[in-house]
């Protein structure tokens, strides 16, 4: 059974990793390059805890560990469950690996395993730093040090553990919502409406008008004894924080390796009779038998034809869709939440000036996030670009086609959130609002033409075809740093425009996103006309 | 004496012409004249306090200033605007001459000979106003005055000895396009040596202080890169040595500015980051040394635009502390960026950054040590690492001034602000390699544009090649009108990416109307290779393929027209219904309503489909998906029809179905040309065969024949495996 669960162990890390190369130098500058982060973030840390110490004057002690540890292995829980969700029902290697001489929960423990290790990495970079600026800050001894070995190590099983144990019930659920396609777009939609209230609701919660610096003394209490409240109820986060600092060492130690040990058990048993089930009706595709007859028209031009077929698939797709623009459904939420603080805060007109500035980075860095649709707008055709390459008319039309979808779609999810915003903030200036409206439509209209540009020089069409899967776009990650840099860039803009030459501050702004967006309407014209027919399967 | 020094090196100029002895201008003795005549002037450079520096306000511009203008005035308005502007034109003609025998460009040597001998005559005249000048003293037999007039003579022979061999040789002959250039180095060189001081002599205190963002400071960001784009746009089509040229006048003229005024207390030492940088950029450039040069591409650069953004001066515009800064960060700036962008210096590589950090490294060590040992004597701030300048505006003075480390040494007291330092310097690491990121990003754009134009260029000259292919018929028309009924594939040879092996080489095939052409061959032998060249999916890297006359590289459009294809991959809008891809298809080769109607509704009863073509596509099996690109191949009935591998995976009814829909197709009199492994499938409904063997046509058999000589298509197709190559018999 070891052995079994060995093997396919290093076969899916072997596929994962290239690190095993023998005699590869890279792996050594791998190593050192990690190592030199690892250390660099660790200054960095304990530099912060410093300042929070002595300059902010927030208590570095047990509390604030235990407290951190929930936020980040909290935050480490959710993204592992959604990634188990996929790695362990969802992945395209089961059919291979189950197909294999060995049993279903070899597998599991193979794929947690597998899981586990690359965790592990992960969180070197964060833990390492965490655990030594605060041993550093807070003066602790060798037992700390020791401690954190061990510690290291059993972190990530902790989340890994609930992950799994919860991403039982949640594939169970996501397999009931496949089937029923609108149910889970209904949801998904009622989920961010709910949110939005619930946001709503809690933020005006917040007395205003809101003085950090007039009442520092009186903020700094509430968050100390509200960082002690949290620290309590943070279970299994509160025992390992109590033993790092030497409270009750032996007992708690005795508890978390209790803990652990049915965590693993636990999830062993429940995953044994389940794991096999839920993976392969993940994999089933059911869809129902439409009765209807439509009658499709002739269309009227090939652009119109590009474009019902992009709305249809759309239309037929939603949860997709969806999930492509899920940063720009939170839009709403962070102008608002960002708002009402700012709104709630007594500002000078420097202040007023400031928050514009901070609204310009803080909607382009969410709506240019949401471009990697059209980052991967000719990937995603995959194998069935191949029509488009035997039609005999200038199928680059296509391009436009989908252009105009997405602009069109992003551009009502941006007016949506911002008449949203303007009404949920009424205190907001009205004009300013309009204008932010205008300008960031032409920012994001001119992304969306770059991260096309983009998938266009070098669509993964083979990639996706085999896998089927966007994940590691590398054209996706590229569409997100200019979108980074773009937020950078106008927010530099707005600090000249807003704060230093104020009267032309929105000419400014909307006069550079314009010809930011003619530039790249006539550079994408020029490189679609270029290299549409050279792309190749 | 003036007098006797202009008729002198007149004299001597036309003697050398006279006896033409030999061209000046191929004497190893210009470089050495010019060599002399730059130490000379330097020498003057370090050695001289020029009064004319101090000259306030001479055509009375800014009359409300507190100063008395006339009070600082050596001559009348009228001499002192002619010796100004006699100084801007020698400094400019002085560079011009010392860099012409070193790099040949004509603009250099014309400029230099002319204005050179203009201004070297014109100084001699004003000879005495330059020594009250220099001297306040218009005596001639002063130890200023003997060096300022060899330096004065030298110009002046070396220009007008040029000049005249020049004329003998007929040089003076040039463009209108050439004098222009020529006018435009002539303002590029005069901006570039512009007197420091000349804004200040002219129109006294003038602007505000550009800082703060104010538009004069927006001016000034915004004038260095306005001038590389503008730099670039003129330089680009440029040759190489021209390009050389611009540099070195830069560096020169980068190096004369900073020391524009004599330069001796600690203070003045070029030791702050970008006074360094002039220094360094004339030696790299002139010593050709890459680690000096790649410091100034991450190091000064950043730092001048820090400065151009964040300066720390406090005089008006027009003064001789902001023009000196302007200049000075200008060329910091601009130089670095210059060399790279016109290939003076190659694109870095990362190693050249690493060395560029590690040059850093050591200048920045010793600054923060000759700080701590030069404040024992004067206030210096080399590269703002001592003083409180950066602490004070970015509001962290505790972290400089709580953080000390201090000792004493032979009464010498040396104090070190370790944090700020070391902070300082890790923040300086940090925006070096942020700088690497951001000239990658520029040096890709500037790349894709390369690319892009290149593109546009090959497809011009495609369009052309076709027009003239075609010989003034219209590109609808086929370019082999004698294929009409035809595929036919001439020398056909495909390379995939960078590889060097051939995926099909030199493929020779003609199929004509009414055939069943089946193409067989094994795994990886090249037949999806060619179908997918022959329907246009894939570039052809050799040869040419023609359908119904028509190219498919030159005339795609028209070829794709009459081709039908079904692919390997049965790839389908899995969210679309049956009907609705049909239609899509069908749109896409523009098929009217009612036949596409007809035909789909003729071929889905055909093939069983009709039952299931309003469903999605995501609930058909392989066979169902497969039969719908049957359909959607057939939607405009191509007279060439193209199948890669179509009866894979089918069950026996949907394979017959087909087989039989290929033999209706052909019977129409057209083409159906489909691969295959399957032997027993060809044999049985081909009427001829071709056999690809690792990417060369081993085989070309017709069925019938075959049948006739009672030989197996199995053993004749394992036989040619084996031995590696079938003849092409049998047809």
């Amino acid at each position: 059974m070891f052995e079994r669960i060995k093997i396919l162990t290093l076969l899916q890390l072997s596929n994962k990793t290239r690190l095993f190369v023998k005699g590869s130098k890279r792996i050594y500058a791998h190593i050192a390059i990690r190592a030199f982060i690892v250390v660099l973030l660790t200054v960095i840390v304990t530099l912060v805890l410093h300042v929070l110490k002595n300059i902010f004057y927030i208590p570095v002690n047990e509390f604030l560990m235990i407290f951190i540890l929930i936020l980040t292995q909290g935050l480490n829980i959710v993204v592992s469950t959604i990634s188990l969700v996929s790695d362990l029902y969802q992945s395209k290697d089961n059919q291979i690996l189950f197909s294999l001489a060995v049993k279903n929960d070899e597998i599991f423990i193979s794929k947690i395993l597998v899981y586990y290790t690359n965790e592990f990495v992960r969180n070197l970079f964060l833990l390492i730093p965490i655990f030594v600026g605060f041993g550093i800050i807070s003066n602790l001894g060798f037992l700390y040090f020791s401690s954190l070995v061990f510690i290291i190590f059993l972190l990530p099983i902790i989340s890994i553990g609930v992950s799994s144990f919860i991403s039982m019930p949640l594939a169970y659920f996501l397999n009931y919502i496949k089937k029923h396609s609108i149910l889970s777009a209904i949801l998904s939609l009622v989920l961010v409406l709910l949110l939005f209230f619930v946001t709503y609701l809690v933020v005006n919660q917040i007395p205003t008008p809101i003085r950090i610096v007039q009442l520092y003394h009186r903020f700094i209490v509430s968050l100390t004894i509200a960082i002690q409240r949290i620290a309590q109820y943070g279970t299994i986060y509160t025992i390992i924080g109590k033993m790092l600092f030497g409270i009750n060492y032996l007992l708690n130690l005795l508890i978390l390796f209790l803990a652990v040990g049915a965590l693993v058990a636990i999830n062993y048993l429940v995953s044994k009779p389940v794991y096999f089930r839920l993976m392969s009706t993940s994999q089933e595709n059911t869809v129902k038998k439409n009765k209807k007859k439509a009658k499709p028209k002739e269309s009227k031009s090939l652009f119109l034809t590009f474009l019902w077929k992009e709305f249809t698939i759309a239309r037929r797709s939603l949860n997709e869709l969806l999930s492509n623009y899920a940063l720009l459904l939170t839009l709403p939420f962070f102008m608002f939440v960002l708002n009402y603080i700012y709104m709630g805060m007594n500002r000078s007109s420097f202040g007023n000036q400031v928050v514009l500035v901070m609204n310009v980075i803080i909607t382009l860095l969410i709506v240019t996030g949401s471009n990697t649709a059209s980052a991967t707008a000719i990937t995603t055709e995959g194998y069935e670009f191949v029509l488009l390459k035997t039609a005999p008319y200038n199928t680059s039309k296509m391009a436009w086609a989908k252009i105009t979808f997405n602009f069109c779609f992003t551009t009502l999810m941006i007016a949506l959130s911002f008449f949203l915003f303007s009404r949920a903030l009424p205190l907001f200036p009205k004009g300013d609002i309009w204008l932010l409206l205008i300008f960031v439509i032409l920012v994001n209209s001119g992304h969306i033409l770059w991260s096309f540009q983009i998938d266009l020089l070098d669509p993964k069409l083979s990639d996706y075809a085999s896998t089927g899967s966007i994940t590691n776009n590398n054209n996706a990650s590229k569409s997100l740093s200019n979108g980074l840099f773009l937020a950078l860039f106008f927010g530099v803009i707005a600090v000249l425009g807003f704060i230093i030459a104020k009267d032309v501050g929105w000419m400014l702004m909307i006069g550079l996103a314009l010809m930011f967006l003619i530039y790249r309407l006539f550079s994408f014209r020029a490189h679609l006309g270029a290299y549409f027919d050279d792309i190749e399967y | 004496m003036n007098l006797l020094a202009l008729i002198a090196v007149i004299a001597l100029s036309l003697i050398l012409f006279f006896t033409k002895k030999t061209e000046y201008k191929n004497y190893k003795i210009a470089k050495i004249m010019s060599t002399l005549l730059f130490l000379v002037f330097l020498f003057r450079l370090f050695t001289t306090e020029d009064a004319l520096n101090n000259v306030f306000n001479v055509l009375l511009y800014d009359i409300d200033t507190p100063r008395n203008a006339a009070e600082t005035w050596l001559f009348s308005p009228g001499m002192t605007v002619i010796i100004i502007f006699l100084r801007w034109l020698t400094m400019a003609s002085l560079l011009w001459l010392v860099l012409a025998p070193y790099i040949k460009v004509p603009a250099f040597n014309i400029l230099g000979q002319v204005v050179g001998t203009i201004v070297g005559v014109l100084n001699l005249v004003f000879f005495e106003q330059h020594l009250i000048a220099m001297t306040n003293n218009p005596d001639m037999l002063t130890f200023k005055a003997i060096q300022y007039l060899i330096e004065t003579a030298l110009l002046l022979f070396i220009a007008f000895s040029s000049f005249l061999n020049s004329l003998r040789n007929k040089e003076h002959r040039y463009s209108g396009k050439e004098v222009l250039w020529f006018f435009l180095v002539f303002a590029g060189s005069l901006f570039a040596v512009m007197p420091q001081t000349m804004m200040y002599n002219l129109f006294g205190y003038y602007g505000e202080v550009p800082d703060e963002f104010t538009m004069s400071h927006i001016f000034v960001i915004v004038f260095p890169f306005a001038l590389i784009f503008l730099v670039n746009i003129l330089m680009k089509n440029r040759s190489r040595i021209s390009k050389e040229a611009l540099i070195a006048y830069i560096v020169f003229a980068a190096f004369t500015q900073y020391f524009y005024m004599r330069r001796e207390t600690l203070e003045a030492l070029p030791l702050h980051l970008c006074n360094t940088a002039v220094v360094l950029l004339l030696l790299a450039y002139v010593f050709k040394i890459k680690g000096f040069f790649y410091f100034s591409y991450f190091a000064n650069v950043l730092g001048a635009l820090a400065a151009i953004l964040l300066p720390n001066y406090s005089s008006d515009l027009f003064s001789y502390s902001v023009i000196h800064y302007g200049y000075n960060h200008l060329y910091a700036f601009i130089t670095p960026l210059l060399c790279v962008s016109l290939g003076v210096f190659p694109r870095p590589t990362l190693s050249h950054m690493y060395r560029a950090i590690l040059v850093f490294s050591g200048y920045f060590v010793a600054v923060v040590f000759l700080n701590a040992w030069f404040n024992n004597y004067a206030n210096v701030d080399y590269f703002f690492t001592y003083s409180d300048f950066l602490t004070d505006m970015f509001n962290i003075k505790e972290i400089q001034f709580n953080h000390i480390i201090e000792f004493t040494y032979k009464n010498l007291t040396f104090r070190f602000y370790w944090l700020f330092q070391t902070l300082y310097f890790l923040v300086f690491i940090v925006l070096m390699f942020a700088s690497w990121y951001v000239y990658d990003a520029f040096f890709q754009m500037s790349d894709q544009r390369q690319r892009l134009k290149a593109k546009q260029r090959l497809i011009k000259i495609d369009k052309l090649k076709l027009l003239e292919l075609l010989d003034g018929r219209k590109p609808s028309e086929p370019m082999n009108p004698g294929g009409k009924d035809m595929i036919k594939i001439n020398h056909f040879s495909k390379k995939y990416g960078q590889s060097e092996r051939y995926a099909v080489k030199d493929f020779s095939l003609e199929i004509h109307g009414g055939e069943i052409y089946g193409f067989l061959g094994h795994n990886g032998a090249g037949k999806s290779t060619t179908i997918k060249s022959i329907v246009g999916i894939q570039s052809i890297t050799e040869g040419e393929i023609e359908v119904c006359g028509y190219s498919i590289k030159s005339q795609p459009l028209e070829a794709k027209l009459r081709i039908g294809y079904v692919s390997d991959n049965h790839a389908v809008y899995e969210k679309l219904t049956g009907r609705e891809y049909i239609n899509y298809v069908a749109d896409l080769y523009l098929v009217p309503k009612k036949i596409r109607d007809e035909r789909l509704n003729a071929l889905a009863i055909k093939l069983s489909l009709i039952d299931v073509i309003d469903q999605m596509i995501k609930s058909y099996s392989h066979g169902m998906k497969q039969k719908l690109v049957v359909i959607a191949s057939l939607i405009h009935e191509p007279p060439v029809w193209i199948l890669d591998e179509p009866l894979t995976g089918l069950d026996p009814i949907s394979a017959f179905q087909i087989k039989e829909t290929m033999r209706d197709h052909a019977s129409k009199g057209n083409i159906v040309f489909f691969s295959s492994h399957v032997i027993e499938v060809v044999e049985k409904i081909c009427t001829k065969i071709a056999v690809i063997t690792q990417g060369q046509l081993t085989g070309v058999y017709d069925i019938n024949v075959l049948k006739d000589k009672n030989i197996s298509l199995e053993e004749l197709y394992m036989r040619g495996i084996n031995q590696g190559n079938l003849a092409v018999d049998y047809v």
